[in-house]
C-alpha cells in the first residue's frame, strides 16, 4: 500500500503534465476556432482546421521525442544548434539578397511559415545543457564564456531580425540554467544585474538620444507608461487597451464562446495569435482565465518536478531550461495581455495559432516528458560534502 | 544544492502565476463594471441626430427660413476599389508558387497594370453596357497557371478575388479579367458622373499612375496603398474610413438631384462603396428686403471661438474674462474646459435640453438670434453598434428622437416689404430704413433696412459688402442705428411743453429767420422762406417746422434738464424692448438745449423709438412695446401721460404739415391721404462728409389711426419731406390698393 502510494506520487508529475497539456491544447483549438470566425455549428473554422493539423503534427513530434532516449539528443545538440544558426543566417541572406529590406523572421514554405527563432530556442537549450554539464559548480568567469556565447549568438541574430520579444526569452533561460547548473548565486545575480543594466541603458539611449530601438519599439514602451495618451490611443496602445477591455468586460463568467463583442466585431487585432488570452478573458471570464493560468502553472510545475527528480545533469538542465523558457514566455504573454508589460510579439504556448511556436513547444514538452521517463543511470557525488567519498548508483526505473 | 535551487525556481514560477491570477481577479472581479462600460461605449457609441430648427414665417405664412435635409455622398476606399487587394493576393499566390523567380514577385507591378487597364475602360464603365472579359496576363508557364487556377478554386468564400479567372491550355495560361466586376467601384462613381453630367473620371480622379499624378479617389487610394506592411492597420483603417465624395462647387449638397439620391439608396449594388448621408441645412428665402431682420445662423464652434478670443483679449487688457454663456455638451471638444460629457444615453437624456452639441448651429443675428431659445430644437441620439472600422452593425439599439424647434411667425408682410424695398431702390436710397406698423398693438409689418443682405447668399456677398462697408450693411438699422432725429423730435417737445404748461395753444412767437443775432449762421431758420418775420403758434410751428420757435422753446423755456425729462418720459434713451437682440438705447442730449430741441447736436434716437412715440401719439396715449410677432393687443402697453388738448394741438400741427407745411408738396404725394406726419432733416457728418439725414414719421388715417410709419433716408442731399416723404406716400398708396385700407382726404377733413 505504502509502495503503491509512493509510486502514485512519483508518477504525479507525468499525469498532471499530460492533463494540463491536453487541456491547454483543447482550449487553444476552441479559441482559435472562436477567434477566426468560427460558428457553433461549423467547427472547425478554416483556420482552426489548419491549427488542428498543426496540433496533430506537433503531437506526433511530441510522442516521437518522448520515445527518444535523450542521450541521443545530447549527441545531436551541436549539429542541431549549427542547423538553427544556419537557418537564422539564411534568413538574413534572403533578406539582404531579396533587397526588400522588409523585416521578416520566417521562411515562407508551402503550407506554413517556418520561424527559425522558435526552433532556435530549443536547440540553444540543448547545447547549453551539454556545455554546462561538465562545468558544474564552475567558479570562475572563464568557464561561463562558452554558455554566454552559445546563448548570445542566436539571441543577437534574432534581435536583429528584429524580433526583440523572442530574443528576450534567452537571457532568463541562460541565467536559470547557469544557476541550477551550479554557478554561484552571487555570480548569476551579477550577470542578471549586468543584463538589467544593459537593458536600461538601451532603453535610456532610445528614449533620450533616439538611438538603438526602432520607432515603434520605443513607442510601445512609451505607450505602456501612458496608455491613455491620445497619440498612442489609436496606435501603439490600441491593442493593449482593447485587450484590457476584452478581459475586464468578461467579468466572472464571460460572455460565452464566440459571443464576445470584441471578438465578433474584430476590435482586438491578433486575437487568434498573441492576444488570444484577451478573448479567453472576454468569453470565459475570470473562471476561464484562472483555469488557463492554473493549467499553465500545473504544466510548468510538473516540468520543474521532473527536473527535480532527475539527477542526471544534462537531463535536469534541459528540463529546467525548457521549463523556464516556456514559463517566461507564458508569463510575458499573460502580462502583456493584462497590461502589465509593454507589447512585444510573443505567442501564448499551446494556445496561440502559430505553427513554429506550437511545434517547438510540443517538442520541448515531449523532451521533458522523455527525460522524466528515461531515468538514466548516473554516477553522482552525493550532495552531502561530508560523505563525498561515497558513490551511489541511481537505477533506471522505466515503466515500473 | 541544485535541488534546492529548483525549489526556488518553482517558488518563482508560482509567484509569477499568482501575480497574473491576482491581476486577473482585480480586472475581472473588481473592475468588471468599468471595463464593461468602456466596452459598451466603444461598441455602441452615441450618434447624435441634429434637431431641425423651427421655421421662420412671414405674416401670410411665407417661409423665410427653414431647415431642409441635404445629402452628401460618402465613400470608403475599400468599398470602391478592390484592385489593390486583388493584385496583392495574386502576387502572394505567385510568390507562394515554388518556381524560382517568383519569390520576389512584386504586387506593385500587377497593380500598375490593372490601373492602366482601368484607363482603357474608363469611358465605358457604368454605361449599362457590359464589357466582355479581357485577357490580362497571357503565356503563363503551364505549371504556374495550374497553380493559380488551383489557388483560385481553393480560396475560402471570404477571400475571393472578384473578376479574375484563369484559363489553361497546352501552350500556357491566361488570366482574364472582367472589367465590370473588377472596376465595379469606379463604375459606380462613373454612374454618378453621368447623372450629374460631369466629365468622365472627374470624381474618381483621372490619370493612371503612369501618366501623371492621380487626383480625387485615385489619389487617396495610391496614398493608402503606399503605406508599408508595418502600417497595415493604418492602411486597413484608411480603406474603411468614410470619406466625403467631393462634388464640384456648382453641385453642392443641395443640388444633388433627389432621384439620384434615391437610386443610390435603393440600389447599393450599382454604387459599391458609396453611401448617402443626410444632414440639415438652413435654407433662407431669397430676398434682401428683410434679410437684416431675419438674420442668419453660425456654427456653435465659431461662436465659442469668438467668445474665447474675446475673453483672451479682455484678459490681456487686465479685465476679468467673461465666461462663455454657451454650454457645450458634446465631448468632441475635450480638454480645455470641464464640459459635461454625453457618453451614454442616460446622461444624454438628462442633459440634452441644456445646451448645444458641437455640430449645432446657433442664431447669430436678427430673428435667428432673438428667438434662439424657441427656434433651436433639442438634438436626439441613437446608440448604434459599430464594428472595429466604425461601420454600423444592425439597427440602432435605443435612442431619443430629436425634438424640432418651434416655428416663429413674424408680423412682417412680405409682399409689402418687397414692394417697399423696390421703392427704396427706385428712389436711389443708398442707406435708410423704414418701419410700418399698427399703432394699437405695436405690431410692425414692414421692417426695411437698406443696404440689406440676403441671408441665402450672404457668404458670397462679402466682396460687395467690403465696398459699402461705410454704410454698415449688417446693421439692423431700425433697432440699431442711433441717428439724430432732426425736426421729427419737435413733436415730442411741443407735446412735452404743452403738457407741462410751459406754452399754451396759441402762444405766439415771432420768427425772424435768425434766433440769436450773435450766431447768425448757426442758429437760423430757413424752413419757411415766405414772409419773414412770421408770427406763429405751436401747430403752425410744427407744420412749418420753424427752427426758431423750437430754439426758443428749448433754450429759453425748457432747458436741458426738462428736455431730458421729456425725452426719458416718452421712452427715448432706453431700448423699446422689442424682441430683437442688440437694440440700441440712443443718446440723450446733455447740453445745447436749443440744438436738442430741433433734434440735432449730441443727440441720437433709433427709428424704433420714434415709431413707438408716434404709436403713442396715434393711440392718444397708449405706447405699446413694438413687436415683430403677430400678437393680440398687448396688456402691458404703457400709457404716456398726454393731455387731450395737447395731443390734438400737436396732431393738428402734423396734419397742417401735410396740408400746407413741410410735407405738402405735391411731388411728395402725401397730400392726397388723410395722414398726419412730421418731416425732419438732420445735418449729419458721417465719414467726414456732411450730408442730410431725411426723416418722416406719422400715422394715417388721422382720427382712428390704423398705421404708423417712420422713414429714414441717410446720405441724401434732399430734405426730409422730399427724400422720405414720397416713400411714405407710396407705402400708403400700396396699402390702399392691396390691403384695403382707406386713407382718403375726405376722412381727414372729418378728423379736423
Amino acid at each position: 500500500m505504502n509502495r503503491f502510494l509512493l509510486q502514485s506520487i512519483g508518477r504525479l508529475p507525468f499525469l498532471t503534465l499530460i492533463i494540463a497539456l491536453f487541456a491547454l491544447l483543447a482550449i487553444g483549438c476552441l479559441f482559435v476556432h472562436s477567434t477566426t470566425g468560427g460558428s457553433a455549428q461549423g467547427f472547425p473554422s478554416p483556420t482552426a482546421e489548419r491549427h488542428l493539423i498543426r496540433v496533430a503534427i506537433g503531437l506526433a513530434v511530441f510522442v516521437f521525442l518522448v520515445g527518444v532516449r535523450y542521450r541521443t539528443l545530447e549527441e545531436w545538440a551541436l549539429p542541431l544548434y549549427g542547423f538553427g544558426i544556419a537557418l537564422l543566417c539564411a534568413l538574413f541572406a534572403v533578406k539582404l539578397g531579396g533587397g526588400g529590406g522588409k523585416p521578416s523572421s520566417w521562411f515562407e514554405l508551402p503550407g506554413f511559415a517556418l520561424q527559425p527563432a522558435e526552433l532556435m530556442k530549443l536547440f540553444t537549450i540543448l547545447l547549453l545543457a551539454r556545455a554546462l554539464k561538465p562545468t558544474l559548480r564552475a567558479a570562475n568567469a572563464g568557464e561561463h564564456l562558452r554558455p554566454l556565447l552559445i546563448t548570445g549568438i542566436p539571441a543577437l541574430l534574432i534581435a536583429a531580425q528584429p524580433d526583440l520579444g523572442t530574443a528576450l526569452a534567452f537571457p532568463p533561460v541562460l541565467l536559470a540554467m547557469l544557476w541550477v547548473g551550479g554557478a554561484s548565486t552571487k555570480r548569476v545575480a551579477s550577470y542578471a544585474g549586468a543584463g538589467v543594466a544593459c537593458a536600461l541603458l538601451v532603453l535610456c539611449a532610445a528614449l533620450f538620444a533616439d538611438v538603438g530601438l526602432r520607432g515603434y519599439q520605443k513607442n510601445r514602451i512609451l505607450a505602456f507608461f501612458d496608455r491613455k495618451a491620445p497619440e498612442y490611443a489609436m496606435n501603439e496602445a490600441y491593442q493593449p487597451n482593447q485587450s484590457l477591455i476584452a478581459i475586464g468586460s468578461g467579468g466572472l463568467f464571460g460572455k460565452g464562446l464566440g459571443q464576445g463583442p470584441q471578438n465578433v466585431r474584430n476590435r482586438l487585432p491578433e486575437k487568434h495569435n498573441d492576444f488570444i488570452f484577451g478573448i479567453i478573458g472576454e468569453e470565459w471570464g475570470l473562471a476561464g482565465t484562472i483555469l488557463v493560468t492554473m493549467l499553465f502553472a500545473m504544466l510548468y510545475l510538473s516540468c520543474a518536478g521532473i527536473a527535480y527528480r532527475t539527477r542526471e545533469p544534462f537531463g535536469r538542465l534541459v528540463a529546467i531550461g525548457i521549463t523556464v523558457q516556456l514559463a517566461s514566455q507564458t508569463l510575458m504573454n499573460l502580462a502583456i495581455a493584462t497590461g502589465l508589460a509593454p507589447v512585444t510579439g510573443i505567442t501564448l504556448p499551446f494556445i496561440s495559432f502559430g505553427g513554429s511556436s506550437l511545434l517547438t513547444s510540443l517538442a520541448s514538452i515531449g523532451i521533458v516528458l522523455g527525460i522524466g521517463l528515461h531515468r538514466i543511470p548516473f554516477l553522482a557525488p552525493l550532495e552531502n560534502p561530508r560523505r563525498h567519498e561515497q558513490l551511489v548508483i541511481y537505477p533506471a526505473r522505466v515503466g515500473r | 544544492m541544485a535541488r534546492s535551487r529548483i525549489v526556488w525556481l518553482i517558488a518563482g514560477l508560482l509567484f509569477g502565476f499568482s501575480a497574473i491570477a491576482l491581476r486577473l481577479t482585480w480586472l475581472q472581479g473588481f473592475q468588471w463594471h468599468e471595463y464593461a462600460a468602456r466596452e459598451e461605449t466603444h461598441r455602441c457609441p452615441l450618434r447624435y441626430l441634429p434637431a431641425p430648427r423651427g421655421h421662420i414665417l412671414a405674416r401670410a405664412g411665407e417661409v423665410l427660413a427653414q431647415d431642409l435635409p441635404q445629402h452628401f455622398f460618402v465613400y470608403t476606399l475599400g468599398g470602391i476599389d478592390d484592385v489593390g487587394r486583388v493584385a496583392a493576393q495574386i502576387a502572394r499566390a505567385i510568390r507562394a508558387w515554388d518556381g524560382g523567380l517568383a519569390r520576389d514577385f512584386p504586387a506593385a507591378l500587377l497593380e500598375e497594370s490593372l490601373d492602366r487597364l482601368r484607363g482603357l475602360y474608363r469611358e465605358r464603365l457604368g454605361s449599362g453596357v457590359s464589357i466582355p472579359p479581357h485577357p490580362w496576363i497571357s503565356e503563363l508557364e503551364p505549371p504556374l497557371a495550374h497553380h493559380l487556377a488551383r489557388w483560385l478554386k481553393k480560396l475560402p468564400s471570404y477571400g475571393r478575388v472578384p473578376g479574375i479567372s484563369v484559363a489553361v491550355d497546352q501552350e500556357g495560361g491566361t488570366i482574364w479579367i472582367e472589367p465590370d466586376v473588377l472596376y465595379a467601384g469606379e463604375a459606380g462613381t462613373r454612374r454618378i458622373e453621368r447623372r450629374l453630367a460631369l466629365p468622365a473620371g472627374s470624381l474618381f480622379g483621372g490619370a493612371p499612375p503612369a501618366r501623371g499624378a492621380p487626383t480625387g479617389i485615385a489619389a487617396r487610394l495610391s496614398r493608402a496603398r503606399a503605406l508599408t506592411d508595418r502600417d497595415a492597420r493604418q492602411r486597413a483603417l484608411d480603406m474603411k474610413r468614410d470619406l466625403l465624395l467631393e462634388l464640384p462647387a456648382a453641385l453642392r449638397p443641395g443640388a444633388i438631384p433627389f432621384d439620384l439620391v434615391a437610386d443610390v439608396v435603393s440600389h447599393p449594388e450599382r454604387y459599391p462603396g458609396i453611401r448617402v448621408r443626410e444632414s440639415l441645412r438652413r435654407e433662407y428665402r431669397r430676398t434682401e428686403a428683410i434679410g437684416n431682420l431675419v438674420g442668419f445662423v453660425e456654427p456653435v464652434a465659431r461662436r465659442v471661438e469668438a467668445e474665447e478670443e474675446r475673453a483672451e483679449a479682455a484678459a490681456a487688457q487686465g479685465a476679468e474674462a467673461a465666461a462663455a454663456a454657451l454650454i457645450i455638451l458634446d465631448e468632441r471638444r475635450g480638454g480645455s474646459r470641464d464640459l459635461p460629457r454625453l457618453r451614454d444615453l442616460y446622461t444624454f437624456r438628462d442633459l440634452r435640453g441644456e445646451g448645444y452639441l458641437w455640430g449645432d448651429y446657433i442664431g447669430a443675428r436678427g430673428v435667428e438670434a432673438a428667438f434662439e431659445a424657441r427656434l433651436h430644437g433639442i438634438a436626439g441620439a441613437v446608440q448604434q453598434e459599430l464594428d472595429a472600422f466604425e461601420v454600423p452593425v444592425g439597427v440602432p439599439r435605443d435612442g431619443e428622437a430629436p425634438i424640432p424647434g418651434q416655428d416663429v411667425t413674424l408680423s412682417i408682410d412680405l409682399a409689402f416689404s418687397e414692394y417697399l424695398h423696390g421703392v427704396f431702390a427706385e428712389q436711389g436710397v443708398v442707406a435708410g430704413s423704414m418701419l410700418v406698423g399698427v399703432p394699437e398693438t405695436g405690431e410692425i409689418f414692414a421692417w426695411i433696412t437698406v443696404p440689406g443682405y440676403d441671408p441665402a447668399t450672404l457668404h458670397r456677398d462679402w466682396e460687395r459688402f467690403e465696398a459699402i462697408r461705410h454704410l454698415s450693411p449688417l446693421l439692423n438699422r431700425p433697432a440699431q442705428a442711433e441717428l439724430p432725429p432732426g425736426s421729427t423730435i419737435k413733436v415730442v417737445f411741443a407735446l412735452g411743453a404743452l403738457d407741462a404748461g410751459v406754452i399754451e395753444r396759441g402762444t405766439p412767437y415771432t420768427c425772424n429767420g435768425v434766433y440769436d443775432p450773435r450766431f447768425p449762421t448757426q442758429l437760423r431758420c430757413n424752413n419757411h422762406n415766405a414772409r419773414l418775420p412770421l408770427t406763429l403758434e405751436v401747430s403752425e410751428a410744427l407744420a412749418r417746422s420753424c427752427n426758431c420757435f423750437f430754439y426758443h422753446l428749448g433754450g429759453k423755456r425748457l432747458g436741458s434738464d426738462r428736455i431730458r425729462g421729456i425725452l426719458a418720459g416718452y421712452g427715448f434713451g432706453a431700448p423699446t424692448g422689442i424682441e430683437l437682440v442688440g437694440e440700441r438705447a440712443g443718446i440723450l442730449p446733455a447740453a445745447w438745449p436749443e440744438l436738442a430741441a430741433i433734434g440735432q447736436g449730441r443727440f441720437a434716437a433709433t427709428p424704433l423709438q420714434l415709431f413707438r412715440f408716434f404709436c403713442a401719439l396715434a393711440n392718444r396715449g397708449a405706447a405699446p412695446v413694438p413687436s415683430i410677432l403677430v400678437a393680440e393687443r398687448r396688456a402691458d402697453a404703457e400709457r404716456l401721460d398726454f393731455g387731450e388738448d395737447s395731443i390734438e394741438a400737436v396732431i393738428a400741427g402734423m396734419v397742417e404739415a401735410v396740408e400746407y407745411g413741410t410735407a405738402s408738396d405735391s411731388a411728395i404725394g402725401l397730400h392726397d391721404f388723410a395722414c398726419a406726419a412730421k418731416t425732419g432733416t438732420a445735418e449729419w457728418t458721417s465719414n467726414g462728409a456732411t450730408s442730410n439725414l431725411a426723416w418722416i414719421a406719422g400715422f394715417a388715417p388721422v382720427k382712428a389711426p390704423e398705421i404708423v410709419f417712420v422713414v429714414e433716408v441717410e446720405h441724401t442731399s434732399l430734405h426730409g419731406g422730399d427724400a422720405a416723404g414720397p416713400i411714405a406716400a407710396r407705402a400708403l398708396e400700396w396699402l390702399e390698393a392691396e390691403r384695403g385700407y382707406r386713407f382718403d382726404s375726405e376722412r381727414r377733413s372729418d378728423a379736423r
